[in-house]
């Protein structure tokens, strides 16, 4: 049973790269209310379906002045973090696939179980802010489990004869 | 489920990265499915009793948690 829907091992590295450093920028960018990508300016239009203002002012089905900064990034950060995650290794079988899955279930329940946790005991504009933690950390969690079980398995010493 | 992949590798005279090769998987896969951490699918235990030219059942074990 071979898996057809990863990448190939050879994107791995620079995916890597590309995901470590969106993940910083994005995890600064949260930690310091977005003002981050308020010091990086790229005005351009944008279509939007909808843009809602601060006032609440409501536009929909047209085109607007936006800073593309965290666009960008966030795409980035999708784009590298998919590819990264979802990788083969150098030897893809299949207890590879098995770590990958238990990872992706332990990934999953660890990411909802801490986004319960800050619902209950974080109010406020701050709980805003874990939201959009929420929507990556899934990935980071899954990526930061499966590479470090990997690893675990690979340094097992063999008992050669 | 318990195995004596080791055993029948001994007496194949194979190394754990040659057993690997063969049958194309990991030789950390090997260690696993020896060490008892890993069960493999019915597949590669197919592929492994038709390198040993054994019958699975005289390879792969079934225990009472099974």
């Amino acid at each position: 049973m071979k898996l057809t829907y990863l990448f190939p091992h050879r994107l791995k590295l620079l995916s890597g790269i590309v995901f470590c450093i969106t993940s910083i920028i994005l995890l600064t960018a949260l930690l310091d209310d977005l003002f981050l990508f308020e010091k990086f300016e790229l005005k351009t239009t944008v279509f939007a379906l909808n843009e809602t203002g601060i006032m609440g002012q409501k536009k929909t089905f047209s085109f607007i002045e936006n800073n593309i900064i965290d666009e960008i990034t966030m795409t980035l950060f999708i784009l590298s973090g998919l590819v990264f995650a979802f990788s083969k290794e150098k030897v893809e079988d299949e207890m590879t696939e098995k770590v990958r899955l238990d990872s992706l279930v332990w990934a999953t329940y660890f990411n909802y179980i801490a986004f319960l946790f800050c619902t209950w005991f974080f109010y406020g504009v701050l709980y805003l802010n874990i939201l959009m933690f929420a929507v990556f950390t899934h990935l980071l969690f899954f990526v930061i489990r499966f590479n470090w079980k990997m690893h675990q398995i690979r340094k097992t010493n063999c008992d050669e004869e | 489920m318990k195995n004596n992949v080791k055993v029948q590798r001994a007496i194949a005279n194979l190394t754990q990265a040659d057993l690997a090769e063969k049958i194309g998987v990991s030789r950390q896969t090997i260690n696993a499915i020896e060490a008892g951490k890993y069960v493999p699918s019915t597949v590669l235990a197919l592929k492994i009793s038709k390198l040993f030219e054994k019958p699975v059942n005289d390879i792969f074990e079934l225990e009472d948690t099974d």
